[in-house]
């Protein structure tokens, strides 16, 4: 009787703690459902079947995720791109910027959990060739061929040569500057002042009677700013080598001879012609850091180069240079200085810069014809393209001419970098400071780029995981010798190569030329 | 005051009472400080933290980050409107439902109590990882971007109802829960007005445990919350942090946009969103306080 008592009153209590939760549950709910469809929500509205040919395109929601901080009128410039698609093709869209730090996380695991998703921004160091190894992504070739024509007119060829897995396409990247060239790029009043020639300036040995002038003269300058790393651009000023595979702490373990076509042989860092360069770069900034050209936090520093440029401390640094760079840097030293610079490094297109920024449908997408539609849309149409990147006009901008801008402060849309992201830069409105011909200029540089012979190969690491761990911790370790800041140099490099050796640099290096080997086969 | 307690029985001398006094000024300065620190830094001028680092002392204070996080207040407003919401809710939910948990498998004469410990005490050994609880959460539940699915992560936490139930193991004498039961009370009625009564003090120790963890979560508004006005207050700010940390990290991202590189918050912004989440959980201590002070004086045994 107690026992039943006992047993009848915990079977209330138990109902009573469901019925608060339950009523938890949906007081949440009911004051959680504002606007702004989540996914699930618009995939329960789509139709599931996918549209047929374009005769009757049935309402669709494209949902766009795409790197970028939220800003305040997000949906304001939703619903007005919503509002021109639907009259283009019955189209919506749902935005959803994730900012840059978790993009990469959240994206995975909406990836790995199979949400519905239409386009996706991803990029070679967004982890795309493992995404697309795993199957997240739909294969491109055809929809681009019906429905992307716009964006194979517009974009340059060797573009799409760059995104392919087993041959096939799987994303489609933003039209930008398809590479960077690597360059010094100078102070222009400290080069005018001084007249130094910085056409005869190829390689850092090149800088020792400048330094000793500065060091004089301009006490307040950081003469040679390094911070991590004093490899700079060691092998691009003094071989032609050039790195491959894996860069673990952005330290090149492997590298090949860019101008040999057609006989692409590795070499490892351990590699005497290799390790000589190395050793003569690590020594002469041993020798700057004790003349005391180099920042004597060389080794530790966590400053910002930024900060010192804008501070004025900066008069050289070793930089991606693209046509219009000298002006974006002037424009993030808040115009305080003019810069210019010399081109040390022939720009070359690798598989990781040409996949830098791209598009791909998910596998998930319910409608990947209107996706590509879409896309489509924001390769070719500036309206659209630039509603997308810089808000809408008055409210966000101010139109000055055709095709120039002045964005409205504080506007609440235009401040997150979306240019390199979305679709087709060379159709933005160009805004203050940039010159008229940068689009034109980026064009040339694109056409005239040259192709790395080992564009469109990727390194499968898989087989080789584990010594590549082992590989990156030696790295760290002997990460500071090349900064000038730890005695004895070349020493520290004997160090780690022996112990680079150990830990199967020859092994990693073997599969690299095997997979390299079998891929031109292939070709 | 301090001539008085060396000349009591089991008082100190004065050079005792000084050096423990002085230890524990020590004590406390290592703890507010930094605070202070923190404080100032929030209205320091950017350059002058560039030129001069962090300081007590700054040359050119500056009200400009404050300016700038108000600028958006709409935003910071509706984030604490979220981070107190789920607090407090959560915080109640999270007691109730632990103690109701815990409770049961406290008595020795509860027949499942092995069943249901081990069930409980399984999870804090092995766990599905995040991709399953992400599946789970917005699959089966569907609760992505609901209020719910910051709520329901840290309902309940293993390790707090184990140490729940050792509580009301220990305190709780088997023979109160008899007596009650002679007097004519049934399970419910004692679990109300017995148990809880007598178990305040963990029960506030659970409560300030919950508080604080629903105040600083932000990792689960990361995975679940896509809309801008359920944002708890939290992850508004730690997104803006690690913006710049990300940035700053990857080097190459901001060579190649040096543009993104400029509008980055300088440090004091970060500051003034750190001393403006501070504020409710440091309001919040005092109040369970006198909970942890008086401890437990209850004697409800006759020996």
């Amino acid at each position: 009787m107690k026992k039943l008592k006992g047993r009848k009153s915990l079977f209330t209590a138990i109902v009573l703690v469901l019925a608060l939760s339950l009523q938890a549950c949906s007081g949440s709910n009911n004051g959680g459902s504002s606007e702004s469809a989540v996914s699930n929500g618009a995939a329960s509205t789509s139709s599931p079947e996918p549209a047929g040919s374009t005769e009757s395109l049935k309402p669709y929601e494209v949902s766009i995720i795409y790197f970028g901080a939220p800003q305040r009128d997000d949906a304001l410039v939703e619903a007005k791109l919503s509002e021109y698609f639907k009259e283009k093709f019955n189209a919506t869209v749902d935005l959803q910027p994730i900012a840059s730090s978790e993009y990469k996380q959240k994206t995975e695991l909406m990836l790995n959990a199979g949400e519905p998703m239409d386009l996706v921004f991803t990029a070679s160091w967004l982890n795309f060739f493992g995404n697309v190894a795993k199957g997240a992504f739909l294969d491109l070739d055809d929809l681009l061929a019906k429905y992307g024509q716009g964006i194979s007119e517009n974009l340059n060829p060797i573009y799409l040569e760059a995104p392919r897995y087993k041959g096939k396409l799987y994303g489609i990247p933003t039209n930008k500057e398809i590479t960077q060239g690597k360059a010094y790029t100078y102070r222009k009043d400290i080069i005018d002042k001084y007249n130094i020639p910085i056409e005869d300036i190829k390689t850092m040995s090149d800088f020792e009677p400048w330094f000793k002038l500065l060091k004089e003269k301009e006490p307040e300058l950081i003469l040679d700013f390094i911070k991590e790393s004093g490899e700079g651009m060691m092998y691009e000023t003094r071989s032609n080598f050039r790195a491959i595979g894996p860069t673990p702490n952005k330290i090149p373990l492997f590298l090949y001879d860019y101008t040999n076509t057609d006989n692409i042989q590795i070499k490892s860092v351990v590699d005497p012609e290799i390790s000589s360069i190395a050793k003569a770069e690590y020594e002469l900034n041993r020798s700057y850091y004790e003349k005391g050209y180099i920042n004597s936090d060389a080794a530790t520093t966590t400053t910002e180069i930024g900060d010192l440029r804008k501070q004025g401390k900066i008069w050289m640094q070793q930089a991606v240079w693209k046509p219009g760079a000298d002006i974006e840097l002037k424009i993030a030293s808040d115009n305080k200085y003019d810069f210019v610079s010399k081109v040390i490094e022939e720009p070359i297109v690798t598989t990781d810069l040409a996949a830098g920024s791209m598009f791909s449908i998910s596998r998930t997408s319910k409608d990947p014809e209107r996706a590509m539609m879409v896309l489509n849309a924001l390769h070719t149409d500036p309206y659209a393209v630039n509603l997308f990147v810089n808000g809408i006009e008055e409210t966000h901008y101010k139109k000055i001419s055709e095709n120039r801008i002045e964005p409205i402060a504080d506007s609440g849309y235009g401040g997150t970098a979306l240019f390199w992201v979305i679709g087709n830069q060379l159709i933005n409105y160009l805004k203050p400071g940039q010159p008229d011909d940068l689009y034109s200029s980026w064009k040339e540089f694109n056409d005239a780029a040259k192709r790395s012979p080992l564009l469109g190969f990727v390194f499968d690491e898989s087989p080789v995981k584990n010594e590549i761990t082992q590989l990156t911790s030696v790295i760290g370790e002997y990460r500071a010798a090349s900064t000038g800041a730890i005695p004895d140099p070349a020493k520290m490099l004997e160090e780690r190569n022996e112990k680079l050796k150990k830990a199967g640099i020859e092994k990693v290096k073997a599969e690299l030329q095997t997979q390299i080997d079998a891929w031109k086969a292939e070709q | 005051m301090a001539n008085d307690t060396g000349n009591r029985i089991g008082g100190i001398s004065a050079m005792s009472n000084l050096i423990l006094n002085t230890a524990f000024v020590i004590l406390s300065l290592l703890c507010f400080l930094p605070v202070l620190l923190v404080i100032i830094v929030s209205f320091t001028d950017g350059q002058s933290i560039l030129t001069q680092g962090y300081s007590f002392f700054p040359n050119k204070w500056s009200f400009i980050a404050y300016e700038s996080i108000f600028k958006d207040f709409q935003t910071i407003l509706s984030g604490y409107r979220v981070s107190l919401t789920i607090t407090i809710l959560g915080t109640a939910l999270s007691v109730l439902l632990m103690a109701l948990y815990a409770y049961p498998i406290s008595r020795a004469d509860y027949p499942f109590r092995n069943a249901f410990t081990f069930f409980l005490f399984f999870t804090m050994l092995f766990n599905g990882g995040m991709v399953s609880r992400y599946l789970i959460y917005t699959q089966v539940l569907d609760i992505k971007d609901s209020y719910m699915a910051l709520i329901l992560p840290m309902l309940i936490v293993p390790f707090n109802v184990i140490i729940m139930r050792t509580f009301f193991q220990t305190t709780i004498h088997p023979a109160v829960i008899e007596s009650a039961r002679i007097d004519g009370a049934g399970e419910l009625r004692i679990f109300l007005r017995i148990v809880l009564p007598l178990s305040l003090p963990v029960l506030a120790t659970m409560a300030l445990f919950s508080t604080i963890g629903y105040w600083n979560d932000w990792f689960n508004a990361l995975l679940y919350i896509s809309s801008e006005n359920k944002y708890p207050l939290q992850y508004l700010m730690m997104r803006v942090l690690n913006d710049v940390q990300y940035l700053r990290n990857n080097v190459e991202l901001a060579a190649q946009n040096p543009t993104m590189m400029k509008n980055l918050p300088n440090e004091s912004l970060q500051m003034a969103m750190a001393v403006i989440g501070m504020g409710p959980i440091l309001i919040a201590y005092p109040f369970f306080q006198k909970y942890f002070v008086k401890g437990l004086t209850v004697g409800a045994v006759k020996g």
